[in-house]
């Protein structure tokens, strides 16, 4: 299940920037670059999310500075 | 810019493997078995130097009539400067000493100056946070269609402005406030996927310049010169603003993240790193955020003028929905809040400090409205962030100065270092006077125009109009430069006041003893 969602997660940030390359070579359209950007970010955001969920990634984030200003 | 604290959790969570959360050494130097490898600080200046911010710091040296060569040039030599100042200044202090700033300043300057030094930079945070709550009204906008303040307004523009930053400011304010570690979490997935729609916004926008200006590329020769003559074509800024050089993007580029630098706020960074070298890692945060978010940032603005040379508004929601419709809004509302988020947090805390006895949740969230109203009734703030970023450099840059005289040349002339806690005293007044000296000479630099124009008109100042033109030119310096002579200015200062201060306090605090 780790490897699919990483593997997911690699595919929609590729999905994000190969059709704006694509785009500025000329061999897609804008509105297609955008329907294609909006659907590998609703991937992205779906497959990081999960792979935090399940393999607990999440549990790490939290805010380093939190003790240092209030000395 | 750098803002966005939540990317320095992986640093944070690194610590968390091999001991108690709690542990933050506060008050100690980071024991050998809590120190982290290079990859830490790698993952964490790359992540956290993309952020709203970008998306109007760009436009802005557009606005500023930058050309193309002192543009990337200027980006260039700035970073480079800027990681130089991580790698040379903070990291070899932060390795040897290994201690917070906060900590490291109450040892030298005494906890009530501490609490001035904090009071200042909350407040810096939250004029931070306002902008970025600006930021993200500007997707709003482009759903609800209300009139956005433009470039040079100083006050709102429309009812629908005003709500719009309301509704968003609160929201955010209540994030900050209830779910500070969600959205933090939050932001840390985002940030990859932002890093690329930045990317996305300046590969799509040239070719949007390709196609506008009939440009036919064959060679990168091609496409440098229509860098030139079409997006960064330098000439004369948009009214109101400063002719930009290579050397204000220069020193821009330096100078805007100088507080974490030479101020040396990232101290509390680095003293986790195994080597002083690892501050080398800060070029990731610098070519990523402040190189090519800046660059697609800009490209965005320049071909708005581009099409419509009348249209200087920067409102980076419209800029971006046009490039790349729902996902570039959706970048500029998570940018926004990304960064509001733990700007909001670290400007309460900072006023917690302050005020010990309130609720973290009560100050965020009081904070949250404070940078509300001010988003909401002075959106000049966020069209001047450039001059806004560079007054918050200034202000903070004086206590990393202190720091480094302290630590490293105090001692050489005769003088005691950590005066503050060696003498048990709250204030140290050789860091104070330094630091409030520095600033009104500073100030008095760059208004030094305005000064001498007030001077003539009152009949204080006769002299001719040649004269005073020369002395005007002479002695002004751009709020973008007068940073680097007040580090020297505020060395000098500190050594100097703490001859006199040191050696008058010395027998009476023997004496006491």
């Amino acid at each position: 299940m780790r490897n699919l969602l990483r593997s997911l997660g690699w595919l929609s940030l590729v999905l994000l920037t190969a059709p704006s390359a694509a785009y500025l070579a000329g061999w897609l359209s804008l509105e297609t670059v955008k329907l294609l950007m909006l659907i590998a970010t609703v991937l992205w955001f779906v497959s990081a999310g999960l792979n935090v969920k399940i393999n607990g990634h999440a549990d790490r984030a939290h805010p380093m500075t939190e003790g240092e200003l209030t000395q | 810019m750098e803002v966005n604290t939540a990317a320095r959790s992986d640093i944070d969570a690194d610590r968390q493997d091999g001991f108690s959360p709690v542990e933050e050494f506060e008050r100690q130097p980071v024991p050998p078995r809590a120190r982290l490898g290079f990859g830490s600080f790698l993952g964490m200046y790359a992540g956290e130097h993309t952020a709203g911010t970008e998306l109007m710091i760009g436009p802005l040296f557009v606005a500023h009539g930058v050309s193309a060569v002192d543009f990337i040039l200027g980006l260039l030599v700035g970073n480079a400067l800027a990681v130089l100042s991580w790698m040379l200044f903070c990291a070899p202090i932060a390795v040897r000493a290994r201690l917070t700033l906060y900590y490291q300043l109450e040892k030298i300057c005494g906890r009530t100056l501490v609490t001035t030094y904090n009071l200042a930079n909350g407040v810096m945070f939250t004029i931070l946070a306002g902008a970025m709550i600006t930021v993200s009204a500007t997707a709003l906008g482009v759903w609800f269609d209300f009139r956005m303040p433009g470039l040079d307004d100083a006050t709102p523009t429309s009812v629908g402005w005003v709500l719009a930053v309301v509704v968003m400011g609160l929201l955010f304010a209540v994030c900050a406030a209830y779910g500070f570690k969600t959205i933090s979490k939050f932001a840390n997935i985002a940030a990859p996927w932002m890093v690329l729609v930045f990317l996305t916004f300046g590969l799509i926008t040239l070719r949007r310049f390709i196609d506008a200006t009939g440009t036919v590329i064959e060679s990168p020769g091609d496409l440098w010169a229509m860098c030139k003559t079409a997006i960064w074509k330098g000439g004369q800024p948009l009214a109101g603003r400063a002719k930009f050089t290579f050397w204000h993007v220069m020193f821009f580029a330096w100078f805007c993240n100088m507080a974490w630098h030479i101020g040396l706020s990232d101290l509390s960074v680095f003293r986790y790193a195994r080597k002083a070298w690892y501050a080398i890692a800060s070029a990731a945060g610098m070519y990523i955020g402040h190189f090519m978010a800046w660059i697609c940032a800009s490209l965005l603005f320049a071909y708005q003028l581009h099409i419509d040379p009348s249209n200087t508004d920067v409102h980076p929601g419209p800029m971006t929905y046009e490039a790349a419709g729902l996902t570039g809004l959706l970048c500029v509302v998570i940018a926004g809040w990304t960064t509001a988020n733990p700007t909001m947090y670290r400007a309460g805390l900072a006023f917690q400090a302050i005020m010990p006895k309130r609720s973290r949740f009560a100050v965020t969230l009081a904070t949250g409205v404070c940078a509300t109203i001010a988003a909401a009734v002075y959106p000049k703030v966020t069209m001047r962030l450039l001059d806004f970023v560079a007054i918050w450099a200034l202000i903070l840059m004086p206590m990393g100065a202190v720091i480094f005289v302290d630590f490293w040349l105090i001692k050489k002339f005769g003088l005691r270092s950590n005066w503050a806690e060696w003498s048990g005293r709250s204030f140290n007044w050789a860091a104070g006077l330094a630091w409030l000296i520095t600033l009104t000479v500073c100030t008095m630099l760059v208004q030094f125009g305005g000064i001498v124009d007030g001077l003539a008109a009152r009949g204080l100042l006769n002299l001719s109009p040649e004269r005073m033109q020369w002395l005007k030119e002479t002695f002004t310096i751009e709020i973008f430069f007068v940073s680097l002579p007040g580090w020297f200015m505020t060395a000098i200062l500190y050594i100097g006041i703490s001859k006199l201060y040191q050696s008058r306090i010395r027998p009476a605090v023997e004496e006491r003893r």
